[in-house]
């Protein structure tokens, strides 16, 4: 899908209500403040007529009589309020028949005006500091020439929850109407000291408010949830979540009353200027910049003219060229063109430079580049920097001199600010990652005892043919301790730091789950356990690294394909957990050297014992004969579903679950035309369907007894589909113990022979890798007849045999062309054709690549095509290859 | 705002405010309600906008919060079917309708962030601040939403 053919496709996606302007002016327009509008400003008279910790009245008014209509809606108001230059202008501004300039001037208040983005890195070096802890997103905000800014922000805990909200801080006298929506029901108020500021607080239903005058400012903070929550904008909240809101912030800092630079006053044009001939103006080296002394101009890049034999650049706006020329150089070659333009900082004096690339060729007919360093020398002037060139010049083999080698080699003269108390690059891995130059960089700061560094960020660069990092990131910035979460052991640095021995020790790159791509470990320290690394593994489906699992002196085994950490125990005993990729390459644990395997289901073979009494007493209960295994009530135990009935609609499941080290009988539910998913949160969902008719219900466990609960009931249309509310369970036959027993292929095989005995059933089995993760799943054909024949397949990716599910084996084989598997169906007598790709997704997955009809047999020729051929199966006895 | 300006803007962004109610709700008639809804609350804000980008962005998020609040009514349309909402477009060509069926088929949550991503042009971080989604959040929705329409489009990643 490009994204021109998402944009032409939504383009055509139209509403058809016809826009007519009298049905607004119709509609009553409130003219003057509402009822129950806030005003910023207003309530900064507020706190300065009450103060903050006038807890009777509350800051807001929100519990008291005296301040007038109480919050009933979504906004409050602030009218009855003592007067305040700041309050009265508003009125008389929202009553009508005065514009906000004339309000304010009437009070003698500015108006605030033409806000400036800052981001966030531009706001705190403004303040002088981070105005919140890393629990908050950095986000950019708009900045009023006195310092008034308006930022969108959102915390999360620990615990993942999250919440949005919008932070104003109002420097004191002046003016910006701004009503925000602050919900509706009852606030809790109260008032905390951070530091030594006082933070009112204000908890509602589904918004809350903070407040706190500053002296020179005030800063309001609109929290977009309350105790009841408001979906995707915030999880519910208490109290002690609010006072931890107001805990994250910096409130000296917030209080240092600071604006941005004004921006430059353009320079006049003066003069007629030159008169540039558009046929010797090089387009695509023209552009519209900022440069000191200039603000936004227009630079020009003009080629070699019959009057002057070399490249010149001019800057013009609207129009008009000035006469103003940057440092013409003559050098008496052959200018050929200007490969490249760029505007940045190489001088560090904090002002765009000018760095232009031109390619001549001299009067022997060598080729070669050259580069020009312009930079401001003040009042708009500009000059060239002969040293620099100089020293990039001699530094950069010509062949490679590009933007990013003059970029790489400026900041490689500047000194790595590693100090104490600065963050900087502190270590750099250049590896490939599925094709792509990667560069590294752990970004933290040094220990002040020197005996040591820790780690805050990872940042991964693309580099580019030469090497050179791009500006281009692979994916955004990782906070090493946010992602690591609470696995995350703060070093002494603080507790967004790693600690680090060694600059070499900080991070590691290696291929820790066997899929050929790297993954990356970012040193912790050391306990008492031993050295401990953080890791994240590549995840080809997200196109970034994810974090997975701290690890304590772990190795991983090539061979094995498998990884090894040894543990220290208090007795001094080292423990070795064996790790191995999932299909999905997620490292799970496996077993440790103290025997405790990674236990199946059902504990020592009590849901065995359970499915072998189902087989003793054979088809009594019906042909049906299949279970699974899922975790109906959430307390980490999987119970055993015993599915069983004699034809679709006759289909039930028997539930056991383990009491006291026992399997014991839980119920039993309806599984007539049905189907069993657990969606994202772990919830069994049961999907029952029958003729468009469909309910979900959510399957679960209370006081040892199943409990059904109606999620969703509804009529399906024609052509409408059953629900699919997450990833279907897998079931497989009784025979089949790999859900409740450590199975190899060997034994699946083994229980597969004893179950099918009859002596018209076929058995062969092939292996095949459908996902590409360098194991080969298992396929065991059976054949009763001719309508019936299936796959099993099962994968022992984890070091056990388990099921994926089951695929159609009538007329089908299997082929590979050496990367994707096929499932081929031909039938010569239909002269059909149709060709399927298998993966893994949850189970086994199929999708169809080709369907060809009324072939006859010598056409039937797809899979040739495909390069594939086919997978050689063997008969149930022979083990060979297991 | 005065008139001059809401009429512009209305006429501007009526089809995107319908869009993004579409790609909430899944059904045609909550997607127009939406666009009366919002342009009212528009045509009414004391706000004070920064710019026109400024009012596009407070449109986008007064709809989403519209269809959120819409979404927890009881009297919520059920989705219509991709498929039936495709034939109501006037599509020019298969693909269109291959891409919008696809599109459509997946869960909301994809599919707001999928068109201010690729119809709207807004970048990562501004997503996830109209949406109040850590970045991180967006990027694996985004990706996501490409995977599953990979598989139901067969065809390589964009």
């Amino acid at each position: 899908m490009s994204k021109n053919l998402y944009r032409d496709t939504f383009s055509h996606v139209r509403s058809a209500y016809e826009f007519n302007m009298e049905d607004f002016q119709k509609a009553k327009k409130v003219t003057k403040l509402p009822e129950k509008a806030l005003i910023i400003a207003a309530v900064v008279a507020v706190l300065a007529a009450f103060g903050i910790t006038a807890s009777a009245t509350g800051f807001f008014g929100l519990s008291s009589p005296a301040v007038g209509d109480k919050t009933n809606g979504d906004d409050l108001s602030m009218q009855g309020f003592a007067e305040s230059p700041e309050s009265a202008a508003m009125r008389e501004y929202m009553g009508g028949g005065m514009t906000l300039e004339e309000a304010a001037g009437k009070y003698g208040l500015e108006v605030r005006t033409d806000p400036v983005v800052l981001d966030y890195d531009e706001l705190t070096d403004l303040l002088g500091g981070e105005i919140h802890d890393d629990r908050n997103l950095r986000a950019q905000a708009y900045i009023y020439g006195d310092g008034t800014f308006a930022m969108d922000g959102s915390f999360a805990f620990s615990d993942g929850r999250s919440f949005s909200y919008s932070l104003y801080r109002a420097v004191k006298g002046s003016i910006t109407a701004s009503a925000p929506y602050i919900g509706e029901g009852e606030y809790d108020e109260w008032s905390v000291k951070v530091g030594r500021t006082d933070v009112s607080l204000a908890l509602g239903g589904r918004r809350s408010l903070m407040a706190a005058d500053l002296g020179g400012c005030y800063v309001f903070v609109n929290v977009l949830t309350g105790t009841l929550g408001d979906g995707d904008l915030g999880a519910p909240i208490g109290r002690g979540d609010l006072e931890t809101l107001a805990k994250s912030f910096n409130w000296s800092v917030l209080s240092h009353i600071a604006a941005p630079e004004p921006q430059e006053e353009p320079q006049v044009l003066h003069g007629a200027g030159v008169e540039l001939k558009e046929e010797y103006i090089d387009r695509d080296q023209c552009f519209l910049v900022n440069l000191t002394g200039w603000g936004k101009i227009n630079f020009i890049t003009y080629l070699p003219t019959p009057e002057f034999a070399d490249a010149r650049f001019f800057l013009s706006r609207d129009g008009k060229v000035s006469d103003f020329e940057f440092p013409p150089i003559l050098t008496g070659e052959s200018c050929k063109g200007i490969p490249a333009v760029s505007f940045e900082d190489v001088t560090g004096d904090g002002a765009a430079d000018v760095l232009v690339l031109i390619d001549y060729v001299s009067a022997s007919g060598g080729a070669h580049r050259d580069l020009r360093v312009f930079s401001a020398r003040g009042q708009g002037d500009f000059g060239m920097e002969w040293e620099l060139v100089s020293g990039a010049l001699s530094a950069i083999d010509n062949s490679k001199l590009n933007v990013a080698a003059v970029r790489n080699y400026f900041a490689g003269n500047r000194e790595p600010a590693i100090l104490e108390n600065t963050d900087g690059v502190l270590w750099t891995v250049k590896y490939t990652l599925d094709g792509r130059d990667v560069i590294l960089e752990a970004v933290g700061r040094k220990q002040e005892d020197g005996q040591g560094w820790g780690v805050k960020e990872l940042r991964f660069w693309l580099a580019d043919s030469e090497g050179n990092k791009t500006t281009q990131m692979l994916q955004p910035v990782v906070s090493v301790a946010s992602e690591a979460g609470e696995d995350f052991v703060p070093g002494p640095l603080g507790k967004q730091y790693t600690r680090c021995g060694t600059l070499e020790g900080a991070v590691t790159v290696g291929d820790m789950n066997f899929d050929g791509l790297a993954d990356i470990g970012v040193s912790g320290g050391a306990g008492e356990e031993g050295a401990f690394r953080y890791y994240w593994l590549w995840n080809s489906g997200e196109g970034r690294y994810v974090y997975a699992l701290t690890l304590t002196d772990a190795t991983a085994d090539e061979t094995a394909k498998a990884v090894t950490e040894r543990v220290r125990g208090a007795d001094g005993r080292i423990t070795v957990n064996v790790y191995k990729p999932d299909w999905r390459g997620d490292l799970k644990f496996v077993r440790s050297e103290d025997g405790q395997e990674g236990v199946p289901a059902g504990g020592d073979g009590a849901y065995a014992r359970v499915l072998q009494d189902f087989l003793d007493r054979g088809e009594s209960e019906g042909s049906y004969r299949e279970y699974t295994v899922a975790d109906l009530d959430g307390d980490g135990v999987e119970e055993l579903l015993v599915k069983q009935g004699f034809n679709e609609a006759d289909l039930a499941a028997r539930v056991y679950t383990m009491r006291d080290g026992q399997a014991v009988e839980a119920g039993e539910f309806d599984m007539g035309h049905s189907m069993l998913y657990v969606d994202e949160s772990g919830a069994v969902l049961r999907v029952m369907g029958l003729m468009g008719d469909e309910s979900i219900d959510r399957i679960t466990l209370v006081d040892g007894n199943i409990s059904r609960e109606e999620i969703s009931h509804r009529f399906l249309g024609e052509e409408d589909s059953y629900a699919a509310p997450g990833t279907a369970l897998i079931w497989t036959d009784w025979g089949d113990r790999s859900l409740v027993e450590t199975m190899s292929y060997s034994d699946v095989l083994d229980a597969v022979q004893a179950g099918y005995t009859d002596p018209g059933t076929t058995i062969r089995w092939y292996l095949a890798d459908i996902d590409r993760d360098g194991t080969e799943e298992l396929f065991v054909k059976i054949g009763e007849n001719e309508w019936n024949d299936r796959f099993l397949v099962y994968s022992d990716a984890t070091g056990r045999a388990l099921p994926l599910g089951t695929v159609s084996g009538r007329k089908t084989t299997l082929a590979t062309d050496g990367e994707t598997v096929y499932s081929v169906y031909t039938d010569p007598e239909s002269g059909d054709e149709s060709i399927y790709a298998l993966g893994v997704d949850g189970g086994v997955t199929i999708r169809e690549i080709s369907h060809r009809t009324g072939l006859r047999a010598e056409e039937m020729d797809g899979q040739n095509k495909l390069g594939a051929v086919t997978i050689t199966g063997f008969e149930i006895s022979d083990r060979r290859g297991l | 705002m005065n008139a001059k300006d809401f009429e512009t803007y209305a006429r501007r962004y009526k089809d995107t405010v319908y869009r993004v109610a579409l790609n909430f709700m899944g059904n045609p008639q909550d997607a127009e309600d939406a666009v009366q809804e919002v342009l009212m609350k528009l045509y009414l804000s004391h706000d004070i906008f920064e710019g026109e980008e400024h009012v596009k962005r407070w449109m986008i998020r007064v709809t989403l919060n519209y269809c959120k609040n819409l979404a927890r009514a009881a009297s919520r349309r059920m989705p219509t079917p991709p498929e039936e909402l495709a034939l109501s477009v006037p599509f020019e060509a298969e693909e269109q309708i291959a891409l919008f069926t696809a599109v459509m088929g997946l869960p909301e949550k994809y599919r707001v962030p999928l068109y201010l991503f690729y119809y709207e042009d807004y970048s990562v971080k501004e997503i996830g601040r109209i949406l109040g989604l850590g970045e991180s959040a967006v990027t694996t929705r985004l990706s996501r939403a490409r995977t599953m329409l990979r598989y139901e489009l067969e065809e390589v990643s964009m």
